[in-house]
């Protein structure tokens, strides 16, 4: 008497089977047909060399600072840009984003800091266009500071550290500030947006130490003489270049008639408005000697 | 045969329970044992996400979450809370839950506007939701460095402590706050007037007697723009409203600082300050406001802005 029950539960499996896991021939022609269609969303084609509809790009990512405020510098860099021609601002608050969407295109031109146009540069064939000025400097240097309780030389003691920077970067930085490449990994980083947040962080004890630029340091010393007085500087790293205009080697025309607008962007009252939402005043031509600098 | 038969029911009975497992993997899983419970207010508020987002990445613990905006039982809540070795709370209504729960456990809180008021345990640790007073003055400073003198309602109720310290530091700072105690709000509109008339700005804070509803604040907005005076205050909606800057804590800080927290207890570190300020500031300027009024601004100070309004 189980038997037929058997069957009839196994029968209607079988059929339940057939229905959902195998599609007529006619369906699979269908979807078959439809591939083409979705053609660009799976084949490695830069999907925004469709979206962006010919417009020339800018790509900005910036590995020294956290500040969310991709939505006003965006809006700020379009508006200005659309005076000149075609061209659109995209910020990124994410590298690996950034790096997918830059990478072999000949019709944008990026804004990166130099840490990381040393990364890619080789990968991505890019040449150094301009570098960012501010207060007629090229360079910054960043400064490992902490607050005067004692510190003793010890990685410990650092823990944990507020930077403005992205990880990797002040990662990068500590390997050269401190020296001690291995006890670093034990080294926790408090990703903060804005220098000035590190360094009040340090100073009311929400972390032990700060990497700051010597540009942030010198103006808490002006806004806060009793706060900065508070504070030491322990360790300071090398000279390095400012935000950067890089491009592929063979960027399209278009790609330099926009390094030149935003190269003239400080003669404009608004245009030098927003370089200073990328506290910037300023670009230069980059030497070859800053070139040999970079290397270093 | 009839093994075969068996052999197909025995397949079909598994399909079932494995597709059982796939469907209800999660309250399964919510049952177990975990190093740390996040209970969250209301996971779809952006500012509570946004800290328990940045939580998650920075903690290396199994971390287990609950939402209680989902509205789950008391007894569902103990359950998770007993498994845990910490428990994270991301907002008012998620502390009050964990506080009947969590008797014995380290809590960390975030997210809690004026946390004082709550109660505390001695393993309760957490961050403020309000940035150091002295933090605030400086950013109101780096952008209005012309501003000398700012304009306080406070009452002595509730807020006459902070007003004094909040003087001080302002002192240090070069700044002079004048204040005007208030002890009912009907009298908000006669006081401020008269203290409109001796200072550069308004400074808006969160003191339930010089504010107890919305129409308080919007009078305040009001009278604020009559008289062309910038209102600096404490909550980016304000804003939109009419506030003329507006320095708040950046949220997804204060879920990296709530990590570290829960890190260095679970790894048995002393903890020196149960409560932290936080570590990261988020700056909105309303430019409308700006042009109106005829402020003078620091413009080097724009990339401290997150966001201008237009």
């Amino acid at each position: 008497m189980t038997k037929p029950s058997n069957n009839v539960t196994v029968n209607i499996a079988m059929k339940l089977y057939k229905v959902l896991f195998r599609p007529k021939l006619s369906v699979i022609v269908l979807m078959l047909s439809l591939v083409p269609l979705f053609f660009p969303l799976i084949a490695d084609v830069p999907s925004e060399s469709i979206a962006r509809n010919g417009k020339t790009m800018v790509y900005f990512y910036s590995s020294e600072t956290n500040i969310n405020n991709y939505t006003s510098l965006k809006t700020e860099f379009d508006k200005y840009l659309s005076r000149f021609g075609s061209y659109e601002f995209q910020p990124f608050n994410d590298r690996k984003t950034f790096e997918q969407e830059a990478k072999n295109r000949n019709d944008a031109l990026l804004i990166l800091s130099s840490w990381h146009f040393q990364l890619i540069k080789a990968q991505f064939g890019l040449v150094p266009l301009r570098v960012g000025l501010r207060n007629g400097n090229y360079q910054q240097k960043r400064i490992l500071v902490v607050s005067d309780r004692k510190y003793n030389n010890s990685i410990a003691d650092l823990t944990p550290v507020a930077s403005a920077s992205s990880v990797p970067h002040t990662r990068s930085v500590l390997e050269k500030v401190l020296r001690k490449h291995q006890a670093l990994d034990s080294l926790r980083i408090l990703p903060v947006p804005k220098d000035i947040d590190a360094l009040m962080s340090v100073g009311f004890q929400m972390s032990h130490s700060a990497l700051v630029t010597d540009h942030s340091l010198k103006n808490l010393a002006d806004l806060d003489p009793v706060l900065h007085e508070k504070l030491n500087a322990v360790n300071e790293g090398v000279e390095s270049m400012l935000l950067m205009m890089a491009a592929p080697a063979t960027a399209a025309d278009e790609v330099h008639k926009l390094v030149t607008v935003i190269e003239n962007m400080p003669e404009d009252a608004d245009g030098l408005n927003i370089l200073k939402m990328l506290d910037l005043d300023g670009w230069k031509v980059v030497d070859p000697s800053d070139l040999s600098k970079l290397e270093a | 045969m009839r093994f075969k038969i068996s052999l197909n029911k025995m397949h079909f009975f598994l399909s079932i329970c494995l597709f059982a497992l796939f469907v209800f993997q999660s309250s399964l899983w919510a049952g177990e044992p975990s190093d740390i419970l996040v209970i969250n207010s209301n996971a779809n508020v952006e500012k509570y996400k946004a800290v328990q987002d940045e939580f998650i990445k920075g903690t290396p613990y199994s971390v287990t979450t609950l939402d209680l905006g989902d509205g789950p039982d008391g007894e569902k809540i103990e359950r998770l809370i007993s498994g845990a070795d910490l428990v994270c709370c991301i907002g008012a209504k998620a502390y009050r839950a964990s506080y009947r729960h969590a008797k014995n456990k380290k809590v960390v809180f975030s997210s809690i506007i004026n946390w004082r008021r709550l109660p505390m345990t001695d393993d309760t640790y957490g961050v403020s939701n309000e940035l150091h007073t002295r933090m605030t003055i400086l950013m109101y400073r780096s952008i209005f460095p012309k501003m000398k003198k700012i304009g306080i309602l406070y009452s002595r109720a509730y807020t006459l402590q902070w007003f004094n310290d909040a003087k001080k530091e302002a002192e240090e700072l070069g700044l002079e706050i004048i204040g005007r105690p208030i002890s009912d709000s009907s009298h908000t509109e006669r006081v401020l007037n008269g203290l409109l008339d001796n200072v550069d700005a308004y400074w808006l804070i969160p003191d339930p007697t010089v504010m107890p509803e919305k129409k308080a604040l919007f009078n305040v907005l009001d009278i604020c723009d009559k008289r062309k005076k910038p209102v600096l205050s404490y909550l980016d909606a304000f804003s939109v409203f009419g506030a003329t800057l507006v320095v708040s804590a950046d949220n997804p800080t204060i879920g990296r600082q709530a990590a570290g927290i829960a890190m260095d207890i679970l790894s048995g570190k002393e903890i020196v300050d149960k409560v932290q300020f936080p570590a990261g500031s988020r700056i909105t300027l309303n430019m409308k406001k700006v042009q109106d009024y005829g402020l003078e601004y620091n413009k080097n100070a724009l990339r401290l802005v997150n966001r201008i309004l237009k």
